[in-house]
């Protein structure tokens, strides 16, 4: 049998306990959405595409700088801080953003006909660098 | 809630299914979000057209080789593109590119119409620009509000355009362009430069209903056979056989009028006299008898249209049809008689099978307001050559990539 006290305790129990449930709800709602923006899948996507405009937009002898911290710090996780060059590929009018060590990474393709004579990861910056030559003939 | 500050449990799981359904939705819309493809399409396509545009008219100035056959078919390497995409959704084997480049003469009396087509170049993938249409928000009606759907093709069954002004205004008719022998286009804007004041109610603008595509008034009232004339599955040309014979073949209880074209129409004359049998010594402008020019046909001679005229028209049904999104077919660009058999206009001597067969290469795409299209990937410029000849120049730049609905 409840006395007083006891109904009491069981009012703040009962509280404190959907509260608990409501603060997991929302919890599991916000991790959700955080590691979908932080996933690797649609930060490959978009950088690859974002590469692919830069590109576009080229003209022969631009350099450009993109700044992809984020992309570096996903691709330093799995990939490992040596392999970070690796994380962008560029073939012919295609380029592929790949930031963990499955899976095949993400290729977009540009219509700009450029040719790129060198692209590399500048640490200090956390950026890549692509250094456009000429026309493709 | 009890006495006691207690939630109850009923009130309790309420609450619990409220925030569980929050949380749900936020959940499948961070998923939608961010399962969705990033789409980069029309950035890339106004991209393409900025490349295409930079390759037409470097410097300010028309590239002096765009106007060479070489031009077409090195196209792609001239201005440095490369069509080749990625290999998922079978894009290999189905360009995900598309692009038409048109190069007009500048007519400085038409100003805003298109001359003559000088050059064209089409590349890619022609799916992709059915699947930006069909994509985007069509319009089909004018200014006012009124819808049109056809395109009627007269002519004027005279010599000159200041006697077809004439008799359509002194017959109370009204009709929305002309096109004389010269190709030049007459319509409501530059009328009084063709007639005289009290004949320019002949012409009326889009926005308004004509007054060419009637079924007769007075003796001309079509006593029956508008049913009996088409066929049952209500495809407006497709006549039956005694309907497609010319007027004077049939009686006139026969005659077959489809009413109410003027409501959803454009009307545009040609200028032609049509039946010169009678008349076949007389001469034209250039002082040559009309038979030596003219088309047989019924056992009569029909005088023939002029270049210069189907290219104007080629021109003006383009820009109309895409304006309001008018298929380039025979059930949409119709001629008089077919709407009226005791009409016989434009006559034997049109030469259907070549306009329409010019018309569709040249596609519903000449108009630089066409709605179809965002004005980044469709659009139009004026440029000159070195020499100061000046030309229009359309662009129509599109990408599909479209990684929801596959442009195969």
């Amino acid at each position: 049998m409840k006395n007083k006290r006891g109904s009491g305790l069981d009012a703040i129990n009962h509280n404190v306990i959907f509260i608990i449930f409501l603060l997991v709800m929302v919890g599991i709602a916000l991790y959700f959405v955080v590691s979908r923006l932080n996933s690797s899948g649609v930060m490959e996507e978009k950088y690859a595409k974002e590469i692919a405009l830069s590109l576009d937009a080229a003209h022969p002898g631009m350099v450009i700088t993109l700044n992809m911290s984020y992309a570096v710090a996903a691709a330093e996780k799995s990939l490992g801080e040596k392999n970070l060059d690796k994380m962008v590929s560029i073939k012919g009018n295609q380029v592929t953003v790949k930031l963990t060590s499955g899976g095949q990474g993400y290729t977009s393709s540009f219509f700009n006909n450029v040719t790129l004579t060198n692209y590399y990861l500048d640490k200090s910056k956390l950026a890549y660098v692509f250094f456009v030559g000429g026309y493709n003939e | 809630m009890n006495k006691r500050g207690e939630l109850e449990i009923g009130e309790m799981a309420l609450w619990f299914a409220a925030m569980a359904g929050v949380a749900a939705w936020i959940i499948w819309m961070t998923s939608i979000y961010y399962g969705a493809p990033y789409n980069i399409k029309g950035i890339e396509s106004s991209m393409l057209a900025n490349q295409i545009e930079n390759c037409i008219a470097p410097q300010g100035f028309l590239n002096d080789t765009v106007l060479t056959q070489e031009f077409g078919k090195d196209f792609l390497s001239a201005c440095h593109l490369n069509f080749n995409v990625e290999n998922v959704y079978d894009w290999k084997s189905n360009p995900q590119y598309y692009t038409e480049v048109h190069i007009y003469k500048f007519d400085a009396n038409n100003p805003g119409l298109l001359g003559s087509q000088l050059a064209s170049v089409v590349e890619g993938n022609p799916n992709i620009k059915t699947a930006w249409k069909l994509n985007s928000q069509q319009s089909t009606q004018t200014s006012s509000g009124r819808a049109v759907n056809t395109i009627v093709i007269h002519s004027t069954e005279g010599s000159t355009v200041e006697g077809a002004v004439q008799t359509i205004s002194q017959r109370g008719l009204s009709i929305h362009y002309m096109i004389d022998r010269s190709g030049d286009i007459i319509s409501q804007s530059n009328e009084p430069q063709y007639a005289p004041a009290k004949y320019q109610n002949a012409f009326v603008p889009e926005s308004e209903n004509g007054a060419h595509a009637g079924c007769g008034v007075g003796s001309q009232k079509i006593q029956a056979c508008t049913a009996s004339c088409i066929e049952s599955n209500g495809l407006r040309d497709v006549l039956k056989p005694q309907c497609q014979q010319l007027a004077g073949n049939l009686p006139q209880s026969q005659w077959c009028c489809i009413p109410d074209y003027n409501v959803n129409s454009i009307g545009i004359e040609l200028v032609n006299i049509g039946n010169i049998t009678g008349i076949c010594k007389n001469t034209n402008e250039k002082g040559t008898p009309l038979c030596l020019d003219a088309v047989s046909a019924y056992g009569d001679k029909w005088e023939n249209y002029t270049s210069e005229q189907i290219n104007s028209l080629v021109n003006l049904v383009s820009d109309i049809a895409a304006r309001y999104n008018i298929p380039l077919d025979r059930n949409h660009i119709v001629g008089h008689y077919q709407i009226a058999t005791y009409k016989t206009d434009p006559g034997p001597a049109f030469p259907w099978k070549t306009f329409m067969q010019e018309l569709q290469a040249r596609g519903a795409i000449t108009s630089p307001d066409n709605a179809n299209y965002n004005n980044e990937m469709e659009r139009s410029f004026y440029v000159t050559d070195k020499s100061g000849n000046q030309y229009i120049v359309t662009v129509l730049a599109l990408v599909g990539k479209d990684e929801k609905n596959v442009a195969k």
